[in-house]
């Protein structure tokens, strides 16, 4: 098993970082009770390892027993459709956001089924169980709207947790039922810490500048630095200072995209960038980090004036792929207009040094 | 010209007289000209009689010499710039004018007489002909002295001269200044004629002998002069001011015209529109076979000069447009009205009429229908002038017509007749020249049409479906390309669009093949049942007339025929092309069907069985030269142009065509190439664009530049889900005008424009605003067509989006599956699984096969078991992260470590946290519980057995499915518990 999955902690107090956050939701649950939570932090900063070291401390080991579970619904054009839940006997987790735009359906069906049956042995239980969702900030208004009442209204029998990267998709109305928990990302000091941890835990060992490295290159992603780690170990059987750290390879692409931008500003460039841009969103990066990921490697090639526009650009542009239906077209746009931007400021330089 | 003219009233006053005799001898051959000639002296009248005497004499003379001598080479040449000459000499109007006027319109009739002559009778022998025509013309004129005209009728060429001399009789008297007897004109045309022709000579002697130096020098003041005049001058004077004529279409048929200078009131374009319109030519240069010069102010002085090399007659616009009036049996006006118009133009309109009518006559078509009304459009024109002259031609005409004039008003009662007949044209056309023949189904002769392959096969059915026979005949593969006579099929199928005769091809075959049809067309219901019951029924019934004769195989002459197979659809026809099939199966007769759409899918089925006869449409042709004999049997006055309009308005479907030339036929009594453009386009069918098409008009410039923005919107909506996309992915490829530098921010613009598009489709999509459709058009294609407006590079490429989305989709699939999976072990989310775990978890699993071969085994299953992965799965890993390196890690494993592992994982029992494969095992499932209940359906069908216990045979089958789920379930779970535990110990 990889690094990443093999030391996860289960125990709300085996948690290594961000201890009063643990801390704070060992009392929460102590009474044996809890508000519906919205748990929201970046990618690899614990969000679930935190939820689920929460069930456990509410329900005990059980919740370790997961299996996984399809439940079929018709939607009321009578299209059928499943959808793989995860869960043991306490809780379920479910992604509505797998069936698309047929989300609201699973909110209203599935969800509602599950929170309103109620527990027949009280005692032996908690007397609610837990409904975990996740991506949240992907449900369609629709289904945020149709889950603000059945979260009202079932609170007896089930606890909901929304479990989210960005809390700004949400809608007020479910944020404020909810007992927001962020989850920060951990600082590089906490993945440095980490990371030696598990070397040693593997009796690796694992230079404190390669640890640091390690921790920098991540993007302050805990999962992505293990795995890194791992694949450092892999690749040199053992780990030495001076090793390159390799990134994830959609990173590389996108860097390669950018340069590209900076190389040659033409329609042919932008023809190929377009193939690039293609492969990306074939392969489901999301067209978000896609953006991100760009922006960001232009900035590096970008003066301040220019970086500003860019900005703007980007800005403009991802605000309309969020709008549009097609991802592609928005960031050719982009590029395009990237080029231009660049193309523009290249023949200023010229006209400036004759 | 100025040049020429100068030198004209040089040669007068030099040599008027002197030279003529020489030239006089070449120039007598054409007997047309010297009418006219003659006629031109009559109206002038200035030149004295003794000089015409002279001439007279001296003509005779060597008219005598001309015909032995062996000078005729000359004569080519002569001819040239005569009428000019005299005109000038004569008259001592301005020079333009007569120019432009006068002094030409007298050629009209020698060239028409040149022309016209030589060509009949073949060039070859141009100066015998003449002489002959000399001595003929001579006779003739000797008959008019005699009153002996009607003798010599049957010389077509003398009636001709006739005409011409009674013209040249009224112009003259149209003068009104010297009212001279018919006799002594006549005698004095002659020697009139005569006397011209050598004047003409002596000018070009003149026109040689300038000194060549002062010559270039002056041509080039003058044509500097000219072209200066040419840049200053004006429009039209009365531009759009005359009421044009409205001629029959055909009025001008054959005729050619050129035009220089300004003209009165119709500039370049309404003059070409106003020939054409009456089935004349116009052209732009000067050649022989322009028939007429419309000369306006200010004309062209080299085309003037070539015209009358060539001896083309000038007319001006005035007696263009009488022309056409003329011609098409109306009063001329518009010389009328002009009161400047001298009485001169009148004679020149009369020539003009008269024309066509000596075409005719030669052409012997119909010479005598046309004569009369000539005359009598010649009589009414000279209303103007006295009484007198008209009773005086009126009484000559009649004279010299006597013979032929009773026919042709019987002729002319025939055609207002026809006329009225006209009128109750019967509106259904189609039906009334519905083929009766074989031969008459338009586009189907010769051995290889359609036609004639159906009745080869039907012919042979009987004997091709002899079991015996039947077991040689191979069925013919359908990519063959050998030429197939249908002999293994039992039905035929005939398709093809609407209009081009399957049905009547089918029902004649039959009927020249003594077949009795029995015919289903979609008015009929086709269900399974009825076709069953019905049809079965018909086909196996023996008409009584066959027990009446005692033919024990009555059946043999029958065949069906089920007419518009395509139609067969919705519910009332349900089943109906499976019984069909079933049927031709079966048939002992042979069937026919038909249909449009061949490739259509519920046709598909049924083509497998058929004899496949594709019809296409005739050609245009084809189906004109059918058409022009039903509208010269209905009298349907429609021109060639016109028909090829409508025919190709309807898309050469022979049945709209002839529904269209119903109505018009019955509307109005012709049908003008106008009304025939109107009527087509309104009838013309929508052409569908196809994306491609759509995308081509978008971006390439020569193609939109034309079009409005209303129609460039347009463009987008031949397919608005399908035309976005093509936008978007072909833009690119497009070389937009201007320069390089701007070509990448006209993309980045085009881009921005279709990425707004975007976000209003989805808005369209979303909430069902269909209103906003139009704003989509607007960005995602006018604008990016506005700004990437050029040529294409390349071709133009199917949208590539769509295969990505649905890769997209795909992956996202895999994704989601492998997520599921790793679900228990991995908390990731999907983009997590996505962005991180892909690459590792391979790693994990490959590199310890790579590293250590078939040790490294039990390492990598250790893994997949760690993750619950299935076989699958790995797969599946491989392919997502296989998008950049491009190297499979599979490649590099050994085929041996590969089976291996694979094996080794078959070989563990892996308790996996959920149902394994579950697509695929469902789908099994289904399938096979489809099966199940299908069966029992058919065993209740057969048997009719309880409902009860079909019901619970049913609920049997269907609750022992659930079942094994559970228990799959149930291991699953319990096993889960086991290793839960298992990996808390």
């Amino acid at each position: 098993m990889l690094w990443a999955d093999k030391y996860r902690p289960k125990e709300l107090s085996s948690l290594s970082y961000h201890k009063q956050q643990a801390l704070d939701l060992r009392n929460l649950t102590k009474d044996g009770d809890f508000p519906h939570l919205l748990v929201y932090g970046p990618l690899g900063a614990g969000k679930k390892t935190r939820i689920m070291c929460l069930l456990r401390e509410l329900y005990g080991p059980g919740v370790d027993r997961l299996k996984v579970e399809t439940m079929n619904f018709t939607t009321p054009s009578n299209k059928k459709l499943e959808i793989s839940t995860v869960g043991s006997n306490y809780h379920i987790e479910v992604n509505p956001s797998d069936v698309g735009i047929n989300d609201r359906v699973v909110i209203m069906d599935v969800i509602k089924n599950v929170a309103q049956s109620q527990q027949l042995n009280a005692n032996t239980q908690r007397e609610f169980k837990v409904i975990l969702l996740t991506d949240v900030d992907n449900l369609t208004k629709d289904a945020q709207h149709a889950l603000r009442r059945t979260m009202e209204k079932y609170i007896a029998n089930c606890r909901i947790i929304l479990c989210t990267t960005s809390i700004s998709r949400v809608i007020p109305a479910i944020r404020s039922r909810c007992l927001c928990i962020r989850v920060p990302a951990p600082s590089i000091d906490d993945i440095t810490s980490i990371l030696t941890n598990v070397a040693a835990k593997e009796s690796v060992s694992l230079p404190p500048e390669l640890a640091k490295r390690i921790a920098e290159k991540s993007d302050r992603n805990l999962r992505r630095a293990l795995l890194m780690c791992e694949a450092c170990k892999v690749q040199k059987q053992g780990l030495v200072a001076s090793q390159s750290v390799s990134e994830p390879d959609w990173q590389i692409f996108i860097r390669n995209i950018a340069s590209k931008i900076v190389k040659e500003q033409s329609i042919a460039t932008l023809a190929k960038i377009r193939e690039n841009l293609y492969e990306l969103i074939i392969f489901g990066i999301p067209s978000e980090i896609i953006f991100n990921t760009l922006l960001e490697e232009m900035l590096k090639n970008c003066d301040l004036e220019l970086g500003r526009q860019i900005v703007e650009q980007a800005a403009l542009y991802e605000h309309r792929m969020a709008q549009g239906n097609k991802e592609i077209f928005h960031l050719e746009a982009f590029v395009a207009k990237c080029m231009c931007l660049y193309q523009n400021m290249m023949q200023e330089l010229m006209a400036c040094e004759f | 010209m100025s040049k020429d003219i100068r030198s004209f009233f040089t040669v007068i006053s030099k040599k008027s007289d002197a030279n003529s005799p020489k030239a006089a001898s070449p120039a007598v051959k054409k007997k047309p000209k010297r009418i006219i000639d003659s006629d031109d002296e009559d109206v002038i009248s200035a030149t004295p009689d003794k000089e015409q005497k002279k001439v007279e004499k001296k003509r005779e003379v060597l008219s005598s010499d001309s015909d032995e001598d062996a000078k005729k080479k000359r004569k080519t040449e002569e001819p040239k710039l005569k009428p000019v000459n005299v005109a000038d000499v004569f008259k001592n109007s301005p020079i333009k004018q007569s120019k432009v006027e006068v002094p030409q319109t007298p050629e009209v009739k020698p060239t028409k007489a040149e022309e016209k002559k030589p060509k009949n009778r073949k060039k070859k022998h141009d100066a015998e002909k003449e002489i002959h025509n000399n001595s003929a013309f001579n006779k003739t004129l000797e008959d008019l002295d005699d009153d002996i005209f009607e003798q010599s009728i049957h010389l077509i060429e003398s009636i001709e001269e006739a005409y011409q001399g009674d013209k040249e009789k009224k112009e003259s008297k149209n003068e009104s200044d010297s009212q001279v007897q018919s006799a002594k004109k006549r005698s004095r045309n002659d020697s009139s004629s005569d006397n011209q022709t050598p004047k003409k000579k002596k000018i070009e002697h003149s026109d040689s002998g300038i000194d060549p130096g002062q010559e270039a020098h002056e041509k080039k003041r003058y044509s500097a002069m000219l072209y200066q005049r040419y840049l200053n001058r004006g429009e039209p004077k009365h531009l759009g001011m005359k009421e044009l004529p409205k001629g029959k279409p055909n009025c001008l048929q054959n005729l050619c015209f050129l035009r220089t200078g300004v003209l009165d009131s119709l500039d370049s374009e309404e003059f070409a529109n106003i020939i054409k319109q009456h089935g004349g030519r116009v052209v732009h240069a000067v050649s022989k076979k322009v028939n007429y010069v419309v000369v306006g102010a200010e004309p062209g002085p080299a085309k003037l000069a070539k015209a009358e090399s060539y001896n083309i007659p000038n007319i001006s616009e005035d007696e263009l447009l009488d022309m056409i009036l003329t011609k098409s049996g109306m009063e001329p006006k518009y010389c009328k009205k002009n009161t400047s118009c001298d009485s001169e133009d009148l004679g020149i309109d009369l020539n003009h009429e008269t024309k066509p009518s000596k075409e005719k006559i030669s052409n012997k078509t119909e010479p005598k229908k046309e004569t009369p009304e000539k005359k009598s459009s010649v009589k009414k024109q000279n209303g103007t002038a006295p009484s007198k002259i008209e009773q005086e031609i009126k009484s000559e005409t009649l004279s010299s017509n006597s013979f032929y004039s009773q026919p042709g008003t019987s002729k002319v009662s025939e055609s207002t007749k026809i006329e009225n007949k006209v009128e109750a044209v019967q509106l259904s056309l189609p039906e009334k020249y519905k083929p009766q023949t074989l031969r008459a189904v338009i586009g189907q002769q010769g051995d290889s049409s359609n036609l004639a392959k159906l009745k080869h096969w039907l012919e042979n059915w009987y004997k091709n479906q002899d079991p015996k026979v039947k077991k040689t005949l191979a069925r013919p593969s359908p990519w063959s390309t050998k030429k197939d006579d249908g002999a293994y099929f039992k039905c035929a199928l005939l398709s093809g669009p609407p209009g081009v005769g399957k049905t009547t091809t089918a029902t004649l075959v039959a009927k020249e093949l003594g077949l009795d049809i029995v015919e289903f067309n979609a008015s009929d219901t086709r269900s399974k049942k009825l076709l069953h019951e019905e049809v079965a029924q018909l086909l196996s019934t023996k008409t009584i007339a066959g027990y009446a004769t005692g033919q024990p195989n009555v059946n043999r002459n029958r065949v069906l025929l089920m007419d518009e197979v395509d139609g067969m659809a919705g519910n009332e026809d349900r089943g109906g092309i499976q019984e069909l099939i079933q049927l031709i199966k079966n048939s002992s007769v042979p069937i026919i069907c038909m249909c449009n759409d061949r490739n259509h899918q519920k046709i598909r089925s049924l083509v497998n069985y058929c004899f496949d006869l594709k019809f296409t449409k005739p050609k245009l042709e084809q189906i004109r030269g059918a058409m022009m004999s039903i509208c010269c049997k209905e009298n349907i006055d429609v021109s060639t142009q016109a028909l090829t309009e409508i025919i190709a308005g309807t898309g050469c479907d022979v049945r709209q065509t002839l529904n269209h030339l119903a109505l018009l036929g019955s509307t109005k009594g012709e049908i003008t190439v106008e009304v025939a453009e109107k009527e087509s386009k309104a009838s013309k069918k929508d052409t569908v664009m196809g994306p491609w098409e759509v995308c081509r008009t978008v971006f390439t410039k020569s193609e939109h530049k034309d079009m409005s923005v209303a129609d460039r919107a347009r463009l987008f909506f031949f397919d608005y889900s399908l035309g976005p996309l093509f936008i978007q992915e072909n833009y690119l490829r497009v070389q937009p005008e201007g320069s390089k530098k701007e070509g990448l921010l006209k993309a980045a613009l085009t881009a921005d424009s279709i990425s707004v598009g975007d976000i209003i489709e989805s808005k369209i999509r979303r909430t069902n605003n269909w209103a906003l459709l139009e704003s989509q058009a607007f960005f995602s294609s006018v604008i990016p067509g506005h700004y990437m407006s050029g040529h294409f590079n390349s071709q133009i490429n199917f949208p590539a989006w769509l295969g990505k989305n649905s890769k997209k989709n795909k992956f996202k699939r895999l994704i989601s599956e492998l997520q599921s999976h790793t679900r228990t072990s991995a908390s990731a989310s999907k983009m997590a699984v996505k962005l991180d775990y892909l690459v590792p978890l391979r790693n994990a699993i490959f590199t310890p096969l790579i590293k250590n071969g078939l040790e490294g085994i039990n390492q990598a299953v250790g893994v997949m078991k760690d993750y619950n992965l299935l076989r699958e799965d790995v797969d599946s890993l491989i392919e997502l992260c296989q998008w950049l390196q491009g190297e499979n890690p599979m490649n590099s494993i050994d085929s041996k470590v590969k089976s291996a592992f694979t094996r080794t994982y078959n070989k563990q029992v892996t308790l996996l946290p959920y149902a394994p494969a579950s697509g695929v095992s469902k789908k099994k499932a289904a399938a096979l519980e489809s099966d199940l209940l299908d069966e029992l359906d058919e065993i209740s069908d057969n048997e009719d057995d309880d409902d009860i216990s079909k019901n619970a045979m049913i609920k049997v089958k269907k609750k022992t499915a659930p079942k094994g789920k559970k228990a799959d379930e149930g291991k699953g779970t319990s096993k889960n518990e086991k290793k839960g535990k298992a990996k808390k110990k």
